[in-house]
């Protein structure tokens, strides 16, 4: 037999005065919630910023011009050497720049563009590009950059592997500018920055190339892995 | 760098990263502008983003950048109807990794008296420092000062 259900204290309808204290623990209730919510927005909006704004990757080319490679540089590790096909994981012994007898050996040219995965807002415009304005390289080592227009298509890198690059100027680089490319630390810095062409309104590649060439002089006394350097794209995105 | 200043660094952009512009409008009353937010929820309160074009620049009275509490870090005031808003997310990327991305965020106005050209910009980095600038003697960002190996060599600069 079922029990039943009997009236207890707790089911009298309480007086006024009794009923307040759980108005009360209703509003705190609401209260940690709203708190709740708070961190909540706070977390979801860093974490969904960067979905709403563009993703932009530097990536280098190389390869054939019909269907070039484009590899996601990650941060400092990216290589100069004599060949086209160390475009990431190049090693210090791999490929090297030799210091010649006399004159200069080059690197194989670097090219590298700027790639958009996720669109921006509006746009993105006013694409520059600098160095820190201080060559960290040992003396005779030096670096030449120039911009190429989408006019004048990418080219590959060319030379003798092991031995040195094609040099970069215009003959070889159709549309470089400037022509011949100049020192990029001597030229180039955040107040002074190498105008890179072009801007975008949704994804895939875009702005001109810039290309950079490493410079090897027979005055270089210091052979070896030399320190790294970071050259900064800056762009401006509404 | 290592993993706990990677963190650091990771765990700062981030914080950096949920700031938004906010549009305060010349309201019918003073007491209750309208506001458009950068980031607002719509129907089911979803999130969406209010780009720069849906800011109605012609009825400005304030344009603010805000960090996620939705206080301001830089107030632009539109007093003078001939001030037309300048604003820009600037990035300064060495890599493809978080953090070899610099945020500056640019927020100003331009303003043609007579036959002059003026404009005032407020470089807001990623730690919440403010630059002013007329933008025309320096238009490609603020000095790199607030990098912490700048300052050293910056003394005025020292925290």
């Amino acid at each position: 037999m079922a029990r039943r259900h009997s009236p207890s204290k707790n089911d009298v309808t309480l007086p006024r005065e009794t009923r307040q204290p759980i108005v009360i623990t209703i509003y705190l209730y609401a209260h940690i919630s709203s708190h709740s919510n708070w961190k909540m927005r706070c977390n979801e909006r860093t974490r969904r910023y960067p979905i709403l704004t563009a993703t932009v990757s530097i990536l280098r080319w190389s390869g054939s011009s019909a269907s070039p490679t484009k590899t996601n540089i990650t941060a400092l590790n990216t290589r100069a050497t004599t060949s086209d096909s160390d475009a990431q994981t190049g090693s210090p012994t791999t490929n090297p720049i030799p210091v010649p007898v006399s004159g200069s050996n080059y690197s194989y040219w670097i090219t590298t563009r700027l790639n958009c995965s996720v669109a921006p807002a509006t746009a993105i415009q006013n694409i520059l590009w600098y160095t820190s304005g201080s060559n960290p390289f040992p003396s005779g080592v030096t670096c030449q950059v120039a911009t190429v227009p989408l006019a004048d298509s990418y080219v590959q890198a060319t030379g003798t592997p092991g031995i040195t690059g094609t040099q970069l100027l215009s003959a070889n680089y159709s549309g470089l500018t400037p022509s011949p490319p100049l020192d990029a630390f001597a030229n180039y810095t955040s107040s002074s920055p190498l105008t890179v062409n072009g801007s975008t309104t949704g994804t895939g590649d875009f702005g001109d190339y810039v290309a950079y060439q490493i410079t090897v002089a027979s005055t270089c006394t210091t052979p070896g892995p030399t320190p790294q350097t970071t050259f900064t794209f800056q762009y401006d995105e509404t | 760098m290592g993993q706990m200043d990677l963190q650091e660094t990771l765990k700062r952009k981030a914080v950096a990263n949920s700031r938004q512009w906010r549009a305060i409008y010349k309201g019918d009353t003073s007491e209750h502008p309208s506001r458009l937010y950068q980031y607002e929820r719509g129907r089911w309160n979803i999130e969406y983003e209010n780009k720069y074009p849906d800011i109605d620049r012609d009825n400005l009275l304030f344009f603010d950048i805000i960090d996620h509490t939705k206080s301001f870090i830089v107030r632009v005031h539109f007093d003078d109807a001939r001030k037309r808003l300048i604003y820009r997310r600037r990035t300064q990327q060495t890599g493809n990794n978080p953090e070899d991305k610099n945020v500056i965020l640019l927020a100003g106005w331009q303003m043609n008296v007579g036959s002059e050209n003026v404009q005032v910009i407020n470089y807001i980095t990623e730690d919440n420092k403010v630059f002013m600038s007329s933008g025309w003697t320096e238009p490609f960002g603020p000095p790199k000062l607030f990098r912490k190996g700048d300052m050293k060599s910056h003394p005025e600069f020292e925290e």
